[in-house]
């Protein structure tokens, strides 16, 4: 899950990238630059679950 | 970095006095991180945090500024959609081809040479007391010599971020003026990375799943290292904003302001709230308040009126006490001094408010023709932000995990147990101090 995560964020990224270059207009522009960046924070989610410290490692 | 023909030599030589404060930023975070850990790793933590100034200090001389640049030095571009994106300066290494004179190239670099360390001391914080001296030494030169000058490049040296206005018409480019982006927000998610590389302490979860308390040793150590960071900040903030984001000299005094209101706003909305919230302030968490209000002023400190500075400050204040929390307790990342909440919260916090209030260019009197308004603005700030989460935390992750596949990074749990004081560095830091068998 937390490489799954990992993954997600450039992928967000070159959303948010691709934004730039494709789309001169300011709205769709806005509306790629945030699905970017909600895929992102999905990656961010998805690798902080996944990062959890197990409860039957715990003392 | 402003050319220097637009600079005058009064400018430079205030700007280089400014950047002789700047040290005092790196002693008061070393002294925040002791005070945090425990008593029996308090001298390991003062050596790794020196460790990792030096090895900072010197990996960013010989790679890191040749990869950082400044405007104005040859680069290497992409062509993508027609525009040019510079990536990367193609500057020779050991800092040759730098007139060791007062021009703005050398004083960034010369601020620099703070400001990495300043990032580098980030992560040994979340590392505290299960951090190998070695594995420290080696990230630290990961972070000085590719990821911060790689980001510092796109912000500072005339790189894709910075001509975000000039090639798409985003406000001003990523504005940045102290570094929330370039240093806080990238020593913070260094130091995510390294939390969950490394993992929790030993017995810091319970086998309910909740954590314990493992409260700093010395909260005077990190309450003195929160008043002695203040000129080293405010130097840091004044000499950016000379340097990267053309501010006059005349503003030096409207910088140090808004980083002295920033910082208390938040720190007095963290002690409102843990007041409320546990029927006592938190000194630690007031610390981490005060120290949130310093990083968020470092994007907005010269852009801003003093009142912003405060709303900003009282956010910044709010979202640090709550993201200390939801890490430790919901998402398990043990993080013993909130470096992750204070320098990646708050520094994004402050990233975004630049965009959010788009008068700020009209104060710096700058507003650039043609350009509309802030919504431009605001949309290179959440590119520069998307960047920092979406590529550079990935690759600060990767760089360690790699390092961590070939070296591990985390101490053996002997060495945790007897403490990293005994184990990493055969004396402790107050030998007089012995707990006996009836205590």
């Amino acid at each position: 899950m937390k490489l799954a995560g990992l993954l997600l964020l450039p992928a967000g990224w070159g959303i948010v990238i691709s934004a730039l270059s494709l789309f001169p207009q300011a709205g769709l522009r806005w509306g790629f630059v945030l699905a970017g960046l909600c895929i992102e924070a999905g990656g961010l989610i998805l690798a902080f679950l996944g990062a959890r410290y197990p409860k039957e490692a715990a003392e | 970095v402003t050319s220097s023909s637009a600079v005058d030599a009064s400018t430079l030589t205030v700007c280089a006095l400014l950047i002789v404060l700047v040290p005092f930023a790196p002693a008061g975070l070393a002294l925040i991180n002791t005070g945090f850990g425990r008593a029996r790793g308090a001298a390991y933590a003062m050596l790794s945090s020196l460790t990792a100034t030096a090895i900072a200090a010197v990996v960013y001389c010989f790679f890191g500024f040749s990869w950082e640049g400044f405007p104005g030095r040859p680069a290497n571009l992409i062509l993508l959609g027609g525009k040019p994106w510079d990536w990367i300066s193609r500057g020779p290494f050991l800092l040759r081809g730098l007139a060791f004179n007062d021009s703005p190239a050398t004083l960034a670099m010369l601020l620099q040479v703070f400001t990495v360390s300043l990032a580098a001391l980030i992560p040994v914080s979340t590392g505290a007391d299960r951090w190998r001296l070695r594995s420290l030494g080696i990230s630290t030169a990961l972070l000085a010599g590719w990821t911060y000058p790689l980001f510092a490049h796109w912000v500072w040296g005339g790189g894709w971020l910075a001509q975000l206005g000039s090639n798409f018409g985003l406000g001003d480019g990523f504005l940045d003026a102290g570094g929330a982006g370039a240093v806080q927000v990238l020593g913070g998610l260094s130091a995510l990375s390294i939390a969950w590389i490394l993992g929790p302490r030993r017995g810091k979860y319970l086998a309910d799943g909740g954590p314990a308390a493992f409260p700093g040793h010395n909260i005077v150590y990190v309450l003195f290292g929160c008043a002695l960071i203040v000129p080293g900040w405010i130097g840091l903030n004044a000499a950016g904003s000379i340097l990267f984001a053309g501010a006059a000299p005349s503003r030096i005094a409207l910088i140090a302001v808004n980083t002295l209101l920033s910082a208390s706003a938040s720190c007095l909305t963290a002690m409102a709230g843990t007041r409320f919230r546990f029927g006592k302030p938190d000194a630690s968490l007031c610390a981490n308040g005060w120290l949130g209000g310093l990083v968020a002023s470092s994007a907005v400190c010269c852009f801003v009126t003093p009142m912003v500075a405060i709303f900003v400050g009282l956010v910044a204040g709010a979202l640090v006490t709550i993201a200390v929390e939801v890490l430790e307790v919901h998402l398990t990342v043990d993080d013993p001094g909130g470096a992750i909440s204070v320098h990646a919260v708050a520094g994004i916090w402050g990233l975004l408010a630049v965009g959010i209030f788009p008068h700020i260019l009209a104060i710096r009197g700058s507003l650039p023709s043609g350009v509309e308004s802030g919504s431009g603005q605001l949309l290179a700030q959440v590119v520069g932000v998307a960047t920092l989460l979406g590529l550079m935390l990935p690759m600060a992750y990767g760089l360690n995990w790699l390092l961590n596949r070939i070296d591990p990074q985390r101490v053996a749990p002997r060495g945790e147990r007897l403490g990293m004081d005994m184990h990493e560095l055969g004396g402790g830091a107050y030998p007089e101090f012995v707990v006996h068998r009836e205590d």
